[in-house]
């Protein structure tokens, strides 16, 4: 049975990885994996060096928000996390 | 093999729920709400219970109306909204389940409705914090016995004969002496006539007849649906019309968009538009850090298409976070004196006079909460209107902060709260809903934002990193004497206030201060820390570091004397006592008042003694194998785990047995309380093991699940039991879904170090043991 | 012009023969059933059965399955009463349910190559799925209730 199985679908398959044969695991004989998957650091998507000092413990960084309507939420939110924690 | 300990042993649950007289004037101040008559439980809670939760301080407290909550249609179907967010806690299920209970409905003829977003209506619906169960016990109670007792009048109604000759009894009511009956369906219009009792008069059940509370023998409502693929998840939504988009964005926390060239994304099939997102600079809370987004009309174009973006970045002021650098920051912080947050005694001299005195400076890494379901949201905003379905676990607010960031009325924006696959905190934060708001605004079509596992991982809400640093003062007999906590790290504050170098009283108060030995001489304190990323809740949060160490040091105390572990722990716990944490200004202690829920030592004992029972601890393990312990007290509940490792000749690590021991008060559900516990195992053992997320120049350096591992089944503990201690008559509910957390890693460090006689103090475990 | 079948249904595609196959199935046709978790084959909710044999949508192109049998959640079985499935409800599998379908399916495509495997077979084979909320104990014993009626 497994004999069979193994041979059909190595008829089938066209260029695929053939893993160990003999392995009676469902992952033997998989499909192609030909898809497109998402960059983790695409090519062509980078950073200007930041001239900023080392980030340590007491060297804080983040601006205050000029914006009113996010500086009013994170006092808002401030707030409320000192109180109830969330 | 699942062991719950004596489950169904509530008593006299019912009888100590003092009812007392509340004025008129004091129910009805504060409603403001167009029609109907609306219970402000915050108002009514108070009188009516044997204990007071935090429930009433939260944003908009509770709302106890049964004509919110329930609704039953002609044909007998009772539906029940559940106000919570759903992430596998089982919230869903357990508070409609108190419903039907106090209501007498029958479970099978009852339906689950996930509410919307809007507080007013609901009350508060942050679900964090493990506080659905604490909190909404009592009120989902009072719903379901309102429900009842209007059900009940209108059949005495119906049949001329005092609403005390009538009984609901499983969805039907029935006249005891002439053994009529009528069912919920053929009631529900009269019922809906009758006036909402008021709460002081509400009769609740009996434990003793409870049909599903505290049996454990319901399956979640949404058990066949996510066995057939049918269940809904954010990504799972679907309109006519929508476009799919992924984001990309600065991969420095701080950073900004200097310039990008969308001409090759373009080209690439199915895309459709390359389109700047509004970003804010941080910290600004949870509005989206900005980038370029790629709408495509699938997510594999959108995907594809994002990657052939060309794009220059500016990082900012953190562009030279570096962990390692951090790290040596963190210990030299936590070796001088920092803001002292308690104080007992003198510890300096006690230290000085100590016969022996033991270090130990635990390092714990930030942590990427990588629930299987990464961010996604799905918007469709016409004009000044928005529809959101998201994976939130605060509706509430993720509605308010849309309409701050669209400038529209909040009765303008509908929030779909989708099931969540997983939460951990990361989804209390609406960043992901608030780019598909800008998008759909924008684009002026529904819009789905999927966030990859990348973006998950590099532009997340991250657990803090810290060093805590423990000197423990024996005397010659070995007993404890000094005890001086250092705890330095990055606080969740900092994601809302620039300039944050201190953490905040929550996080202070989740395992520092509320140190429950006792010791003579105690000092703890809180050197600076300034954060260089987005900080957030993860999973218990700051008890993950601090149980850490604190449960570590106990072990190493142990060894240092000669003890047994468990032996040098209750020692440690001391007498049963209830603490009175006279020194620390405003003890968190969880947004729990502290009479209700006080750290109690005797409890504590309880479930180390419970666990070492169950856990058979002092059993013979083979060669190699190791039994490590550890206790900790968080979001009010009390956790004891024991851990059996075995450690072969070559360092690989693998766990026999865990055994945890949880008295979370009187409790609903305790085949969720098990499968909370289990759960807690697996990310305990994860983050022991593997969790560590590290930055170089200012950047995430992990990616996905190659590189920022979790437990998998060929890793998981051979055997998980949990043991849950039966409540006393007056103990209120207290957090399951965190707690089970904290205890694990330092258990799996004893345990470790019973094995092989390594101490392990800095996380992950990694190759440590292969050294 | 790619021609596949899913759960029985003959389906086309124009579009991008590099498409992954689960962005097909979830945005094309509307399967939303197979999940999308890593996107790299590396935590399997996106297992769907190809030719009975499991395979991770998110690395398979819709190319790759031209002219071959795919079958996704929904499809595996009518009522959703395959006995894997009736095995996660009698035991109360799931926490938050996402990974869920990529272990059915998983378990589904071992108990046609292994009918009765062992517990530890059960690990190994599973072991590409991730449940981040720690089912793992009760998926075991689902897999093995399944298999063996116990």
């Amino acid at each position: 049975m497994k004999a069979t199985a193994a041979a059909l679908t190595a008829s089938l398959l066209s260029g695929a990885l053939l893993l160990n044969a003999q392995a009676a695991s469902a992952q033997t004989n998989p499909p192609p994996a030909t898809a497109t998957r998402p960059e983790a650091n695409p090519a062509g998507q980078s950073s200007v060096p930041s001239n900023a000092p080392p980030a340590t413990t007491t060297q804080t960084t983040g601006e205050a928000s000029r914006d009113p309507m996010v500086k009013k939420m994170n006092e808002d939110e401030k707030a409320k996390v000192e109180t109830k924690g969330k | 093999m699942n062991i719950l300990t004596n489950p169904s042993k509530l008593r006299g649950f019912e009888k100590h729920i003092k009812i007392e007289n509340v004025s008129r004037r004091s129910i009805l101040k504060g409603l403001g709400l167009a029609g109907g008559f609306v219970l402000a439980a915050p108002v009514m809670m108070r009188p009516a219970l044997a204990y007071e939760t935090g429930a009433g301080q939260m944003p908009h407290g509770t709302v106890v109306d049964p004509r919110v909550f329930v609704s039953i249609a002609p044909d007998g179907i009772v539906t029940v909204l559940a106000h919570r967010a759903e992430m596998g806690t089982g919230v869903r299920t357990s508070l409609p389940m108190i419903v039907a209970e106090e209501m007498e409905a029958d479970w099978k003829r009852v339906r689950v409705q996930q509410a919307h977003g809007d507080e007013v209506k609901y009350g508060n619906q942050d679900t964090d914090g493990s506080r659905s169960t604490r909190h909404y016990l009592m009120p989902m109670r009072q719903i379901g016995a309102s429900a009842r007792t209007m059900l009940e009048q209108a059949a005495a109604k119906r049949w001329g004969v005092p609403a005390t000759e009538v009984k609901a009894s499983n969805h039907e009511v029935v006249h005891g002496a002439s053994g009529r009956k009528l069912g919920f369906g053929e009631l529900a219009a009269d019922a809906a006539q009758q006036s909402v009792p008021s709460v002081e008069g509400l009769k609740l059940k009996d434990p003793k007849d409870f049909r599903y509370l505290g049996k454990g023998q319901i399956g979640i409502v949404d058990l066949h649906d996510i066995t057939t693929g049918a269940a809904r998840y954010g990504a799972d939504v679907r309109l006519p019309g929508m476009k799919y988009a992924v984001i990309a964005r600065p991969p420095v926390t701080g950073g900004k968009l200097v310039s990008f060239e969308g001409s090759d994304a373009m080209k690439v099939s199915g895309v459709e538009k390359v389109m700047e997102v509004k970003g804010w600079p941080w910290p600004s809370k949870f509005q989206p850090l900005g980038g370029v987004a790629v709408i495509a009309r699938n997510t594999g174009a959108a995907i594809k298409g994002r990657d052939a973006l060309k794009i220059v970045w500016e990082d900012g002021p953190n562009g030279k976070y570096e962990s390692s650098a951090y790290r040596k920051e963190l210990e030299e912080a936590a070796r001088k004196p920092g803001l002292v947050v308690r104080k007992e005694g003198d510890v300096e001299a006690a230290l000085k006079g100590a016969d022996k005195v033991i270090v130990g400076e635990y390092f714990l890494p930030h942590l990427a909460h990588v629930a299987m379901e990464p961010p996604v949201a799905v918007a469709d905003v016409k004009g000044d209107k928005a529809e959101i379905w998201a994976p939130v676990q605060s509706a509430g607010g993720t509605r308010e902060d849309v309409a701050k960031t669209l400038d529209i009325s909040q009765e303008n924006v509908t929030v779909n709260v989708t099931l969540l696959g997983g939460g951990f905190g990361r989804k209390s934060k609406c960043d992901f809903a608030l780019e598909a708001a800008l998008l759909s605004k924008e684009l002026g079509a529904p819009v789905k934002v999927q966030w990859t596992r990348e973006d998950d991982i590099h532009n997340g809400f991250l657990h803090t990193v810290s060093v805590e640093r423990i000197e423990a003062g024996l005397d010659k007999s070995g007993k404890v004497t000094a005890w001086r906590h250092r705890s330095v790290a990055p606080s969740i504050a900092s994601t809302f206030a620039a300039g944050t170098v201190h953490q905040a009283p929550f996080e202070i108060g989740m395992g520092l201060v509320d140190m429950p030995f006792e010791i003579a001489n105690i000092s703890c304190e809180n050197p600076e820390a300034a954060a260089h990323t987005r900080i957030g809740w993860f999973r218990s949060v700051s008890n993950i570091p601090r149980a850490f160490a604190v449960q570590s040091m106990v072990g190493e105390i142990a060894h240092a004397t000669g003890r047994d572990q468990k032996e040098m722990l209750l020692e440690l716990i001391g007498s049963p006592r209830i603490l009175k944490l006279d020194s620390v200004k405003d003890l968190w202690n969880y947004g729990e008042p502290y009479d209700s829920y006080p750290i109690d030592t005797a409890r504590l004992r309880r479930v180390v003694e419970l666990v070492a029972e169950k856990g058979e601890w002092g059993r013979q393990v083979p060669k190699g194998h190791g039994l490590g312990i550890a206790a900790h007290r968080s979001f009010v509940s009390y956790i004891a785990t024991i851990i059996e490792v075995a450690v072969d000749d070559k360092g690989k690590l693998t766990v026999p047995r865990v055994d945890t021991a949880i008295d979370c008060g009187t409790y609903v559900n305790p085949e969720r309380i098990q499968s909370q516990i289990e759960g807690a195992a697996i990310m305990g053992l994860s983050l022991a093991k593997y969790g560590e997320i590290t930055f170089k120049d200012g950047k995430v350096q992990q990616k996905n699940f190659d590189d920022f591992p979790v437990i998998r089944i060929d890793e998981s503990p051979a055997v998980t039991n949990v043991h849950i201690v039966p409540p006393g008559p007056d103990t209120p509910p207290s957090g399951v879904g965190e707690p089970g957390v904290p205890p694990f890693a330092p258990a799996l460090i004893n345990a470790i170090f019973a094995a092989t006689g390594k101490r392990i103090r800095a996380l992950p475990i990694g190759k440590q043991l292969e050294m | 012009m790619i021609k596949l079948k899913i759960n029985g249904q003959e389906q086309k595609w124009d579009g991008d023969p590099d498409l992954p196959l689960l962005w097909f199935i979830r945005d094309e046709i509307g399967l939303t059933g197979t999940k999308f978790g890593c996107g790299q084959a590396l935590c399997g909710s996106c297992t769907v059965l190809v030719d009975k044999q499991a395979a991770r949508a998110c690395v398979t192109s819709v190319s790759d399955v031209k002219d071959r049998e795919v079958i996704t959640i929904e499809g595996l079985h009518p009522t959703g009463d395959h006995p894997v499935q009736k095995a996660w409800r009698q035991l109360n599998v799931p926490q938050c349910g996402f990974c869920q379908t990529g272990q059915i399916m998983q378990a589904a495509a071992l108990l046609i190559e292994n009918p009765k495997p062992s517990r530890d077979q059960i690990r190994q084979s599973l072991s590409g799925n991730i449940c981040r909320c720690g089912c793992y104990q009760r998926i075991e014993n689902a897999i093995h209730l399944a298999s063996t009626g116990v």
